[in-house]
């Protein structure tokens, strides 16, 4: 039985499993169409918020599902994705961040204010969604940042844009996709009406991060077309301003048969130092004559370091003109130039004629391509473009630093018609540096997605809260309301009744006053003392009555300081007040030891026990052998009941409730207020308890004050 | 000619010794007094009034003045146990009472009562009305006479 449910449960956990798995998949996917770039990181991505989800609904039984779910998303991953991934490391360790966040999010939950929510609070929701997206996020961006760093060759300059775009994507996915979710399986009533709001979230936070990555490709595109035009230009330029420069010598040329070598000096520094860009110089005269050794004299070099070129040198050069020189010939230029690469160094040869004969000098230019490559460098943001100039021929090239090739999306090659040479232009741009722009907007959609999914959250919670606040306070004020009516009964029925018994002796009085006139008028003196003692002693009692009076309605509403009340005193302290009444009725008392303790007004349960006492004095003395009892026990509910026992003429069991009331005394005591007992009911009301009698005629009685448990203080167990 | 006041038979329930003493005063003061006793509770009043009944000689009271408020008693109780007895239910009962309540002269006219009379806090409006109460009583008022007279 017990291997079946085991096995069972291992089932049940099994499917739940596979099925958790099929969600992360179908998420991952999802998450895979807001593929782009900047960022090997998707911008929404929904299987953080519903790994966190399920999580917290299922507990951690379902971290391998997560974690298989990932794996498999990115191991399916197609060649040309951009999250394709390389190496089988970095998808296992994506992975583990994929668990890690959500199982440690759903700790940090768990561990805060009042969880498992039914309701969220304003201050518990905001808790959760910090939680659950900012905070959380950090974890799963960290992770999978650094695997891709590490093992699949992230450039350092893309893992901030990575880590933000990351940690964006999976903070919306958590605050778009966790509440819903969990909502969802707590009350699907409820969950159903999220679904509307949050659906549209998600397609305004979706929409927004398209638009910003149409919008940025946009930018980049523009951007780097005219990057290319722009650096096409500048490279032609350079070779321009060096030709420019060679045709303002022309003049000097013109003018010159044969150059000494002292006026060519001068010449050169001057176009030297005009053009940055000639790296050296040489001047080749084909004359005839100054073939001396087949190889025309150079006449002139740039740096001075550079030595006199010997013979070998000398022919190179020539070499390198080759072909050129007929073209040079041909050309009826005066004037004409060509570029040309050898040993991956760019010349710009140029045949001088003087007249309409062959041309008699070549100025072979050695163009400094560094100087080139600087000058480039200041009009192409470097960090963000890569560019090659190729001279396909010789192989020559002009390139800017590298560039990680990781980061080279944008690419694209334009021919560069320089010096009649056809050069290849390729620029390469990394896209992948995120405009501020567009951080802006994705951090908008987020902040979105985190309002939303906020006001969500509250939104019909608070109606909740709400309607139960009303019903409580509805209840409140229907108890209030019922108290009051009570409350004002309760007074109407004592005005009632005080001013109906107040008038009994003010009839003794004013009658016996009226006597008295009688008296005096007759000169019956010796009947004035009697009448004068009625009057006194009726305005005595009246008064005594009206101080019982306040006292009762005092009872309760000007309540005393509670304090420990030990019962044994108090009733030590009622013998004592009381002894001369004992004493002279002789009337044994037996107390037992220990009665109890509680926490009470002291004045007020002294009260009730003398008035307790009184009574059964008064009633109790009919017997031969007046006693009085008092004990006490606890009850099973912990309320400690008191037990005062007279064995005197007892109380019919019809006025065991009416006793309590105001003036229903039966006694016939003419002491008798008929307040005492009142005084008792309402001491033990104010303190929770409640006080009865059982009696039957003949057969004594016995008042039971009954304290709730709740003031009742601890003590050795009773009898 | 002025009709002569009978003398009559009073039985006067009332706990409280000074009431008791102001109305008996006033009674004697009006001459209306053949004998007057008094019971001071509900209980006394009714074995009284065995007791009377058991008399060779009628002594049973005229007019019975009928306290409210009563120990051991209610006065209303007593008033229905009094009608309710065919012996004693002829004996006209008057009520006096401090209470000025409606449903209790109600109540007590529901039980039979023959009259209702308020103690007035006045002296002089006390001996006014014992002298009315007494006029009436004694002088107009017809008396049912008893069996054993």
């Amino acid at each position: 039985m017990v291997t079946e449910s085991v096995e069972h449960s291992c089932s049940r956990g099994l499917m739940c499993n596979l099925l958790v798995m099929a969600c992360i998949f179908i998420g991952a996917q999802l998450g895979y169409l807001f593929a782009s770039y900047p960022g090997f990181a998707s911008p929404i991505w929904p299987p953080s918020g519903i790994s966190l989800a399920i999580i917290l609904l299922k507990g951690r039984g379902v971290l391998p599902g997560i974690f298989f779910g990932y794996l498999s998303a990115n191991l399916t991953l197609d060649h040309n994705s951009i999250y394709f991934l390389k190496s089988w490391w970095g998808s296992l360790m994506i992975s583990c961040g994929g668990v890690l966040q959500p199982w440690l999010c759903s700790l940090m939950i768990q561990r805060s204010a009042t969880w498992p929510q039914k309701s969220f609070s304003q201050s518990t929701a905001l808790q959760f969604i910090l939680i659950a997206g900012p905070l959380g996020s950090i974890i799963g961006a960290s992770i999978g940042t650094f695997a891709l760093y590490n093992y699949d060759d992230l450039s350092p300059q893309n893992f901030p844009h990575t880590w933000g775009t990351w940690w964006i994507g999976n903070c919306i996915g958590a605050c778009l996709f966790t509440p819903i979710i969990y909502m969802t399986f707590q009350n699907f009533t409820r969950g159903l009406q999220y679904i509307l709001p949050s659906l549209l979230t998600f397609g305004l936070t979706t929409s927004i991060t398209i638009f910003a990555e149409i919008w940025q490709n946009e930018r980049n595109r523009t951007e780097y077309i005219s990057t290319l035009e722009h650096t096409a230009a500048e490279f032609r330029q350079r070779f321009e301003a060096i030709e420019q420069a060679l045709i303002s010598t022309k003049s000097f040329f013109q003018y010159t048969k044969f150059m000494d070598t002292k006026g060519f000096e001068e010449f050169a520094q001057v176009f030297l130092n005009r053009v940055p860009e000639i790296q050296a110089f040489y001047l080749l005269n084909v004359d005839s004559k100054s073939m001396s050794d087949g190889v025309p004299l150079v006449t002139y070099q740039k740096s001075k370091q550079e030595e006199e070129l010997s013979t070998a040198q000398r022919k190179h050069l020539y070499e390198i003109l080759g072909s050129t020189t007929h073209r040079l010939h041909d050309s009826h230029n005066p004037f004409y130039s060509e570029v040309i690469t050898s040993d991956k160094h760019i010349y710009l040869a140029t045949a001088i004629r003087y007249s309409n004969h062959t041309p008699r000098l070549f100025l072979l230019v050695k163009i400094n391509t560094q100087a080139i490559l600087e000058t480039l460098n200041h009009s192409v943001p470097m960090s963000d473009y890569r560019y090659t100039i190729l001279e396909p021929k010789s192989q020559a090239m002009i390139t800017s630093a590298p560039l990680h090739p990781q980061d080279a999306v944008h690419t694209d090659t334009t021919k560069i018609d320089v010096g009649s040479t056809l050069w290849i232009f390729h620029l390469e741009k990394t896209s992948l540096r995120k405009s501020w722009m567009s951080w802006v907007i994705q951090m908008l959609s987020l902040i979105l997605a985190l309002t939303l999914s906020f006001v969500m959250i509250n939104f019909r919670d608070r109606t909740e809260e709400i309607r139960r606040e009303v019903r409580n306070q509805t209840i409140e004020l229907i108890t209030l309301s019922e108290q009051l009516k009570a409350s004002n009964e309760e007074l109407e029925r004592f005005v009632f009744t005080v001013s109906h018994d107040l008038k009994v002796p003010l009839v003794t009085m004013t009658g016996f006053v009226g006597m008295l006139k009688n008296h005096l008028e007759k000169g019956e003196l010796d009947k004035v003392p009697d009448s004068l003692n009625r009057i006194r002693s009726s305005s005595a009692k009246m008064s005594n009555l009206i101080s019982e009076l306040l006292n009762y309605s005092r009872i309760g509403r000007r309540k005393k300081a509670k304090k420990s009340c030990d019962l044994n005193k108090i009733v030590a302290e009622c013998l004592t007040n009381l002894q001369y009444g004992i004493q002279s009725k002789k009337i044994e008392v037996n107390i037992a030891e220990n009665l109890g303790e509680i926490c009470g007004e002291y004045e007020r349960i002294l009260q009730a026990f003398s008035n307790l006492i009184v009574n059964a004095i008064e009633h109790g003395s009919s017997a031969t052998e007046p006693r009085i009892t008092i004990r006490s026990s606890q009850t099973q509910d912990g309320d400690l009941e008191v037990y005062i026992t007279d064995n005197g003429e007892g109380i019919d069991p019809q006025h065991h409730q009416i006793i309590f009331e105001l003036f229903q005394s039966k006694s016939e005591s003419p002491d008798s207020t008929g307040v005492g007992l009142a005084i008792v009911d309402k001491v033990m009301k104010t303190h929770g308890g409640k006080v009865w009698v059982e009696s039957s005629p003949q057969e004594g009685a016995t008042f039971v004050l009954s304290f709730p448990r709740e003031i009742v203080n601890a003590r050795r167990s009773l009898t | 000619m002025t009709r002569v006041k009978k003398k009559l038979h009073i039985l006067l329930v009332e706990d409280d010794d000074d009431h008791a003493e102001l109305v008996a005063f006033n009674l004697e003061a009006q001459g209306i007094i053949k004998s007057l006793d008094r019971a001071s509770d509900g209980i006394e009043a009714l074995e009284y009034m065995k007791h009377c009944s058991k008399q060779q000689n009628s002594t049973m009271p005229d007019l019975i003045l009928l306290d409210l408020k009563l120990p051991k008693m209610d006065g209303l109780e007593v008033l229905a146990e009094l009608k309710r007895d065919e012996a004693y239910k002829s004996i006209p009962i008057v009520m006096l009472s401090t209470s000025d309540s409606e449903a209790d002269q109600a109540t007590a006219y529901q039980n039979y009562a023959n009259g209702y009379m308020i103690k007035p806090m006045d002296f002089d409006i006390f001996v006014e009305m014992v002298r009315d109460f007494s006029n009436f009583w004694g002088k107009w008022n017809c008396q049912p006479k008893h069996k054993n007279e």
